[in-house]
């Protein structure tokens, strides 16, 4: 068995080594944060080379969550690795278990019936907003605000009811699967499910009346972490991220799939790509989502058959295939070869928050250790997207 | 641009060394040969009508007993298109350029590569392990029949 | 240390020392059991139902129990997630910083034995009692906080078993 082929990882990043690399001048020091860390939303390792209360350099090491998802793929048959796709980012489930099932279908040509398209764009949003609110929370949470965090659980709570009574399930859902989803909604869903709506409109505007005018929360929001468009391109940063510096891309407008062209809803978009105006998109972004769930409930077709005819093993055909969706921290997609047996050759998850988190090392530098934290909030990197 | 345009333009800078995977995905699929290979990355992203400027994600597939390959999937923020650019490599030495200088997004595709398959991209600024533990001495993970301690294969039913 | 570990044997000896041991071990063990301070150590999906148990509807805060950041000032480790072996190592220092006594939980499938990740997986530990001794294991992927809440109310009755001539021989041995 041979030696990985890259030089060792010189770091155990020592004192000593930085010193006789003349990498570190008198009077910086390294810092370790993580990977146990109460604002690095899960396990991320940062080793900061501070000079004061100032950032000169940020090394980010991830890797302390890789479940080996993609090895686990390859031997498990199409339906049986849906319950993986909610692993890898649980906040908001029901988005990635349909990244797995658009490119099982677009591989294998399978019709949904479009009563089911529906259903999965209702979940699909009523999770964004659970998701949204979670990073709500603990963004708020990071900044010392301990009152948004549990009315954001608080309105979760409601959500995670309303998934409850559809699918069982509170966090990892496993709802939609190949070809349509796995049951029809109960018919106490509709009701409750719009007297959420109108319910949550009110809370959207409590939560702003907290936070957005407060002179702290601007204080520590507003022109810090700035990030240029054309470094976020270039970085794979997509969703709100690259949202909030004035740049309009979402996937579910430029190319629509499931039924999200019949929909009327903007996109909203920041000016100077700084952490408020990341906040602000995502706040605007939980109304965006109740309109589109007001509309699909609207035009919820009648039938009974959410899932397409399907043999029990399913075997695509041989070939490859690329896609991707708007998952609420940005891109999700999959390329996945198959050979046509029953279990794909080799699938490759591309995950927002791989690009997301690379965004942090330019917008930190120069601030503060404070600042860190805030601009950490606002990129909303789950961690197990990360690492897989 | 549509799939024909893009495949047009491509064939009429590099010709022969470009090969067209046939399908029926709305998305170009293309095989470049290792000579041209940065070439072509470094035409697709400063060409102002394929304008591919956002690497979506760089993979690494293992055909056992008979090559790699590294599958880029690129798309265009401008333009709204997207193509599939891939590469074979040899299988006993896994070898090619980075192409972490043309996107920045590649660094890390890259790093993840090296140390799950083994193979090698020269002129990667930081070929670090990302994933894997420190101590890891056991091989590439991600090739086909790979086995170690602690791994557990699913039974066959 | 010393002395105070051996104190309680002694009292035992007197006549009548059985009666204050008892009784200073229900009121140690009630004091410890309805304050337990966890410690913020979210792995992965189980740490959400681990944040939504100390949230407002299944709230933790009317056991007593409080997030604290840092180990040192918990006395409670919720092991909640996927342990991979990269990561087995800082949970075995987090362990080794909480002060005596602590207790361990192991929540979810992944802590317990590897959970879904068992088959085919290169990297996770298959189950977080190969590294630390652990005192409640909670099933589920990811359990209800319903679930986690027996689970506290279970430690809790653990802990009023506990007894102070414990002290002197080490119970927990790492």
């Amino acid at each position: 068995m041979d030696r990985p082929r890259f030089r060792p990882h010189a770091g155990k990043i020592t004192v000593d080594n930085m010193i006789e690399n003349k990498d570190l001048r008198e009077e910086e020091f390294l810092i370790n944060m993580g990977p146990q860390h109460p604002s690095t939303h899960g396990v991320l390792r940062l080793i900061l080379k501070m000079e004061g209360e100032f950032i000169r350099d940020l090394t980010p090491y991830v890797g302390y969550l890789h479940r080996s998802i993609e090895k686990i793929a390859e031997n498990r048959t199409y339906n049986q690795f849906m319950p993986f796709t909610d692993r890898i980012d649980y906040c908001a489930s029901m988005p990635s278990n349909l990244a797995w099932a658009t490119a099982v279908e677009k591989l294998a040509a399978i019709e949904v019936p479009e009563r089911a398209e529906y259903l999965r764009v209702i979940m699909v949003e009523l999770n964004r907003i659970a998701s949204h609110l979670i990073w709500l929370g603990t963004m708020s949470l990071d900044l010392g605000a301990v009152t948004p965090f549990l009315y954001a659980f608080r309105e979760r709570e409601w959500i995670l009811d309303l998934f409850e009574m559809t699918c069982g399930q509170r966090l990892t859902y496993h709802y939609i699967r190949i070809g349509g989803v796995a049951r029809d909604i109960p018919v106490e869903f509709e009701k409750s499910c719009r007297a959420f709506i109108k319910d949550f409109r009110r809370r959207v505007d409590d939560y702003e009346a907290i936070l957005t005018e407060n002179p702290i929360f601007l204080g520590r929001t507003k022109d810090i972490g700035i990030l240029p468009l054309d470094l976020a391109k270039d970085l794979g940063a997509s969703g709100p991220t690259i949202r909030g510096s004035n740049y309009g891309w979402d996937i579910r407008k430029v190319e629509p799939y499931s039924v999200y062209d019949r929909f009327d809803f903007q996109i909203p978009i920041g000016a100077n790509g700084d952490v408020w105006d990341r906040y602000m998109v995502r706040i605007e972004e939980f109304r965006q989502s109740c309109k589109i769930i007001e509309q699909a409930l609207d035009g919820l077709p009648e039938g009974d058959t959410v899932r397409s005819k399907l043999p029990t093993v399913l075997r695509p055909p041989a070939g490859e295939v690329f896609s991707r969706i708007e998952a609420p921290r940005g891109e999700m997609g999959y390329y996945i070869v198959s050979n046509g047996d029953k279990k794909p050759f080799r699938v490759k998850i591309r995950t927002a928050s791989y690009g997301n988190l690379q965004c942090l090392r330019p917008t930190s530098i120069g601030l503060k250790i404070a600042d860190l934290v805030a601009i950490f909030g606002s990129l909303d990197v789950i961690l197990p997207e990360v690492d897989r | 641009m549509t799939k024909e345009q893009i495949t047009a333009r491509l064939k009429d800078k590099f010709g022969p060394e470009l090969e067209i995977v046939e399908n029926n995905q709305p998305e170009p699929y293309f095989y470049i040969s290792m000579a041209k290979y940065y070439e072509l990355c470094s035409y697709a992203k400063n060409d102002p009508q394929l304008d591919f400027d956002f690497l979506f994600q760089l993979g690494a597939v293992h055909y056992p007993d008979d090559r790699f390959e590294v599958a880029l999937c690129l798309c265009s923020h401008e333009k709204n298109h997207k193509a599939v650019v891939k590469v074979r490599l040899d299988h006993d030495n896994p070898e090619t350029v980075t192409i972490s200088d043309i996107w920045k997004a590649a660094n890390w595709f890259e790093r993840e590569a090296m140390e799950l398959f083994g193979i090698g991209f020269f002129g990667h600024p930081d070929p670090q392990p990302l994933l894997l533990y420190d101590d890891w001495d056991y091989g590439y993970p991600m090739r086909k029949g790979w086995t170690g301690p602690d791994f557990v294969p699913m039974p066959e039913k | 240390m010393g002395i105070i570990e051996k104190v309680p044997a002694y009292i035992e000896r007197l006549p009548g020392g059985g009666i204050v041991t008892t009784s200073m071990d229900w009121v140690l063990n009630q004091s410890r059991a309805s304050s337990l301070w966890y410690m913020l150590f979210g792995l992965a999906c189980c740490a959400i139902e681990m944040m939504a148990a100390g949230a407002s509807r299944y709230d933790f805060d009317r056991f007593g129990m409080i997030f604290r950041a840092s180990p040192r000032q918990a006395d409670l480790m919720f092991v909640a997630g996927t342990v991979t072996h990269k990561m087995s190592k800082r949970v075995k220092l987090l362990y080794e910083q909480m002060a005596e006594p602590s207790y361990v939980f192991a929540m979810g499938g992944c802590a317990c034995n590897g959970g879904p990740f068992y088959y085919d997986c290169y990297s996770v530990l298959k189950g977080i009692d190969q590294v630390i001794p652990v005192d409640i294991y909670i099933p589920g992927c990811p359990p209800r906080p319903e679930s986690l809440m027996e689970g506290c109310l279970k430690l809790q009755e653990k802990i009023k078993k506990e007894k102070m001539s414990d002290w002197a021989s080490d119970r927990k041995e790492v």
